[in-house]
């Protein structure tokens, strides 16, 4: 077998970051990715004209066998979704993941990991945001840029959230607010509180670009955008395949890793065929925060009892505002347009967005009202098109869950909580409420509903950068200290999981270590 | 596998489902009996009347008996004592399996000599090991036995009868029975036991209402009628209506003792067809399934459901393995309000995750979203749009939530156990 310079185990947003930056270097890439399978999206159409025109469309939201019939609670719908399914199933079996208390566990295999499904979500992380990785900011923002360009922004505004989000001059503008959205933008300076509201920043296509069309506002964002505005990592692990520099091994689940006695590794890989081998100078782990800990905490020789795992705890809430009652249904993008942020004394900011319920299944509502299903249609008729959703995050370190390698070689995830948590979300419910009121939406009695810990699935920070790492933490090049040659390139290398998206920041640090890697060629 | 099963009764009603259902499982069927039966592969003579020959079950691996004297005709209860006993040794002797259909009415004490003889027959052959089966009252299939008679009787009379006090009966689809008796001919470990073989237990009206709804398709309505009044009309009547009709089977049915066939059907590891598919004429739930969606559909919306609504129901609850439909007592299937009424996610909480009435609303709740001709309940579009539509919405949600509330206490009793 012979050695390759670098092997990226995993092909999300940091694989994808990770490879691009190392084949703009000229170097070789082999990445290995678990998942075989792919994403089906909806027919092309925007969302109103398939709900009146298209009679199969229980394919693409119930799926043929009914896929989305079996749900789990208070996920977000999105995990529901048939076409989507593919993503998440076999995760846990795979990497051998046991989630355990009520920690709700999702993983993706398919190539372009959880960005096949996310949120879109970006921003930029402040001085403070970022920890230890200050160390080298001047080289982190030249590949936020990098990086940000290369995706496709949008959202950029002159408005309260311009230098907390710091991405404007990457982006293109906002895409159009609905009405209803619009409606609390003219009202936005009437919150108080400290709620600053602003245009919510998307990795989403205005304009059609390199093979993807621009966002027409179909309102199909949650079934799949088979337009492909919205960004994820399986567009990018497209076009790498097509570079004769880069091996793209599907199919590959990674187990192991062993040192070969000579300053590289092996990588022990389990495929439909068989085990199979591979070996590298360097390992660059991308598969995601659980995964990659397990792979790092199996080769580690004194590896620590127990690792800390912060997630953003979370919760979800409606907005209902009275003077849009009766709006008809209307062409609207489908995920985050506003943003909103306020900064409680003691926790550090509190980030959040509002959505529109235009895309979501009234089935989603019907099923939580105290109501009869029959009463509840012509209530939520009347409603729902008058509403928005909300959704907010807490920083991660008040989240406290614990990560634990099993004599049996699975990863052991128990959930916990900061005993700040509590009082904190109270707190968001209490000021939200209080301010949205002022700009004239109600925050609609018992809508306020706290999401299962983990259910945000933004994993990170267990195996941080640190200034001075010990065996389990990584330099600023993202190398193991207890591991030399293997570099944490995702989620469980950041050092802070503050309460705004993160996932532009992990692709961002891929980048800049991808960059600054020493490579023997 | 090729077994060779020795079936007497083979002509009648069970015995017909059980050639058939044998015949495709396998079985090479050798008919014992006075004629010969078309479907079995050959024909050994032999009659409740006389004796088994020596030879009656030699190259048998199993053997059935289903005749019985069910009309008074021309045998008598010692002689079909005396064959079912001699039957019974051959057996023992050769170590063939052998399975005697008994019957609900089984008891020392039983009004009718058919009940008595049964009992009898049961209490010679248990100690050689013969395994004895005792069916409820058995429905379904081709119009034969009982079951033909009650639906002739169904289908002429204009009214059906309530009786006073109401006795219970505990129906089984004549398919479902036929495979316990060839289970039973296979499973030596159940040898010497009595079985009871019997669906949930009906009151007899509710069984002949079943029958007017999901065999026949007819509407009748009900008349309560005193047991005291009915035996004294079929005690001057009897020289009409002959033996069939007589008030010694009228006894039989208001004196039957309960089975407790639960254990036995865990133990074969048989799950019995509801009341509404064993009586649907394919013996399938299809029809009963899709008036079920039907009714779940028109209770959520209000309006008659497209047909792909109901097609899709079936197919998403045959994947999940729900084959059947629930037993919705008429009185909910026929009335969308008191379904709807029922339909509260919130009080529903702890129903199954899936097979139940709540899970099953669900469904439908969830496939009536994606039918674009009923979009317009869950979009306002255009044209409804509006403060003084959407006003008229919350006013009939509010009347409609009003409805359910005073409704739902009663329609959750209906459906009880169901949800």
């Amino acid at each position: 077998m012979p050695k390759e310079p670098v092997i990226i185990i995993g092909a999300g947003p940091a694989g994808a970051s990770a490879a691009h930056a190392l084949r703009e270097r000229g170097i070789p890439v082999r990445i290995l990715d678990a998942g075989t399978t792919r994403i089906s999206l909806p027919p092309p159409g925007d969302l109103l004209g398939l709900r009146f025109g298209d009679p199969q469309q229980w394919r693409w939201q119930l799926g043929s066998h009914g896929e989305g019939l079996a749900a789990p609670a208070q996920a977000s719908p999105k995990l529901r979704v048939p076409g989507f399914r593919s993503i998440f199933e076999g995760y846990e079996e795979a990497n051998r993941i046991v989630p355990g208390g009520d920690f709700h566990l999702v993983g993706a295999l398919a190539a372009g990991g959880l960005s096949n499904a996310w949120g879109c979500g970006v921003a930029r992380f402040d001085s403070d945001e970022l920890g230890a990785l200050n160390a080298d900011r001047a080289a982190l923002n030249a590949s936020y840029d990098r990086v940000g360009r290369r995706m496709g922004l949008s959202g950029a505004s002159q408005d309260a959230l311009s230098d907390y989000l710091g991405l404007d001059d990457i982006s293109a503008p906002a895409l159009p607010l609905d009405s209803l959205h619009s409606r609390l933008w003219q009202h936005r300076q009437r919150t108080g509180d400290g709620l600053r509201i602003g245009r919510a920043r998307v990795a989403v296509l205005g304009e059609a670009r390199e093979g993807r069309q621009g966002c027409d506002l179909s309102g199909m964002c949650l079934w799949g955008c088979s337009r492909r505005s919205t960004w994820s990592a399986a567009y990018e692990i497209e076009n790498l395949k097509l570079d004769p520099g880069v091996h793209f091994d599907a199919g590959n689940r990674v187990d192991a890793l062993h040192p070969d006695g000579a300053g590289g590794w092996w990588i022990e890989a389990q495929t439909a065929s068989g085990p199979r081998r591979y070996r590298a100078d360097r390992v660059l782990l991308a598969a995601g925060t659980l995964a990659t800990t397990r792979l790092a905490l199996g080769a580690l020789q004194n590896r620590p009892d127990e690792l800390r795992l912060q997630s953003n705890p979370m919760a979800a809430f409606l907005l209902w505002l009275p003077a849009m009652l009766g709006t008809p249904r209307e062409r609207a993008f489908g995920l985050a347009q506003l943003s909103f942020v306020f900064d409680p004394a003691s926790i550090g900011p509190i980030f959040g967005n509002l959505f529109s319920t235009q895309g979501l299944p009234v089935n989603e509502f019907l099923a939580h009202l105290p109501l009869s299903r029959r009463a509840g249609l012509p209530l939520l008729r009347a409603l729902m098109s008058s509403c928005l959703v909300g959704n907010l995050f807490l920083p991660g370190d008040l989240s406290a869950h614990r990560l634990r390698l099993a004599a049996d070689g699975s990863l052991r995830v128990t959930s916990g909580r900061d005993p700040r948590q509590d009082a904190a979300l109270d707190e968001a419910r209490a000021t939200l409420s209080r301010s949205f009121r002022r700009a004239g939406a109600w925050m609609l009695p018992g809508s306020f509903v706290a999401s299962a810990p983990g259910a945000d699935l933004h994993y990170a920070s267990t195996l941080p950068i640190s200034a001075q790492p010990s065996a389990h933490e990584c330099r600023l090049d993202g190398e193991l200290a207890g591991l030399p040659g293997v570099h944490v390139i995702d989620g469980a290398a950041l050092p802070k999981l503050p309460a705004k998206a993160h996932t532009l920041t992990i692709m961002a640090n891929a980048d800049r270590i991808a960059r600054s890697l020493q490579v023997p060629l | 596998m090729n077994r060779v099963l020795g079936l007497t009764g083979a002509s009648g009603y069970i015995g017909q489902a059980v050639l058939r259902i044998a015949v495709t499982s396998g079985w090479t069927i050798v008919a014992i009996g006075r004629r010969p039966v078309e479907g079995a592969a050959a024909w050994r003579q032999a009659d409740l009347n006389s004796n088994p020959s020596d030879d009656l079950i030699d190259g048998l691996d199993a053997v059935l008996h289903l005749a019985a004297n069910t009309d008074n005709g021309n045998t008598s209860p010692a002689s079909e004592l005396a064959f079912a006993t001699a039957l019974a040794t051959r057996c023992a002797a050769k170590g063939t399996p052998l399975v005697f259909v008994s019957s609900q009415a089984s008891a020392a004490d039983a009004p009718s000599d058919y009940g008595r003889t049964k009992f009898a027959i049961e209490r010679a052959i248990t100690p050689s090991g013969a395994v004895s089966v005792r069916p409820g009252l058995v429905i379904g299939g081709r119009e034969g036995g009982l079951f033909g008679l009650l639906v002739t009787l169904v289908r002429k009379s204009p009214l059906l009868p309530v009786l006073l006090p109401r006795p219970s009966v505990q129906p089984i689809h004549v398919d479902d029975l036929a495979k316990i008796l060839l289970l039973a001919c296979t499973r030596r470990d159940l040898a010497g036991r009595i079985l009871c073989a019997a669906g949930e237990s009906v009151s007899f009206d509710t069984l002949l209402a079943a029958i007017a709804r999901h065999r026949l398709r007819l509407r009748r309505r009900r008349l309560p009628v005193p047991l005291v009044l009915l035996r004294t009309v079929l005690l001057v009547l009897r020289p009409i209506l002959g033996p069939r009709l007589s008030p010694s089977r009228l006894d039989s049915l208001t004196r039957l003792r309960p089975l407790d066939a639960h254990s036995d059907l865990v133990e074969l590891g048989v799950v019995l067809r509801p009341l509404s598919s064993a009586l649907d004429r394919r013996g399938r739930g299809t029809r009963a399934m899709l008036l079920e969606a039907y009714a779940l559909a028109r209770a959520l919306t209000g309006r008659t459901p497209p047909a792909s609504l109901m097609r899709r129901y079936m197919r998403l609850l045959h994947t999940a393995g729900q084959r059947d439909a629930l037993p919705l007592p008429a009185a909910l299937l026929d009335r969308p309000a008191w379904l709807a009424s029922i339909d509260m996610p919130a009080k529903n909480k702890h129903a199954p995750l899936t097979g139940g009435l709540a899970w099953r609303m669900g469904v439908v709740a969830r496939l009536a979203e994606t039918e674009p001709t009923l979009a317009d309940l869950f979009l306002v579009t255009q044209d409804r749009s509006g403060m003084l539509a959407a006003s008229k919405d919350i006013a009939k949600a509010s009347l409609c939530e009003l409805h359910s509330r005073c409704i739902g206490p009663l329609a959750r009793r209906l459906a009880k156990g169901l949800l």
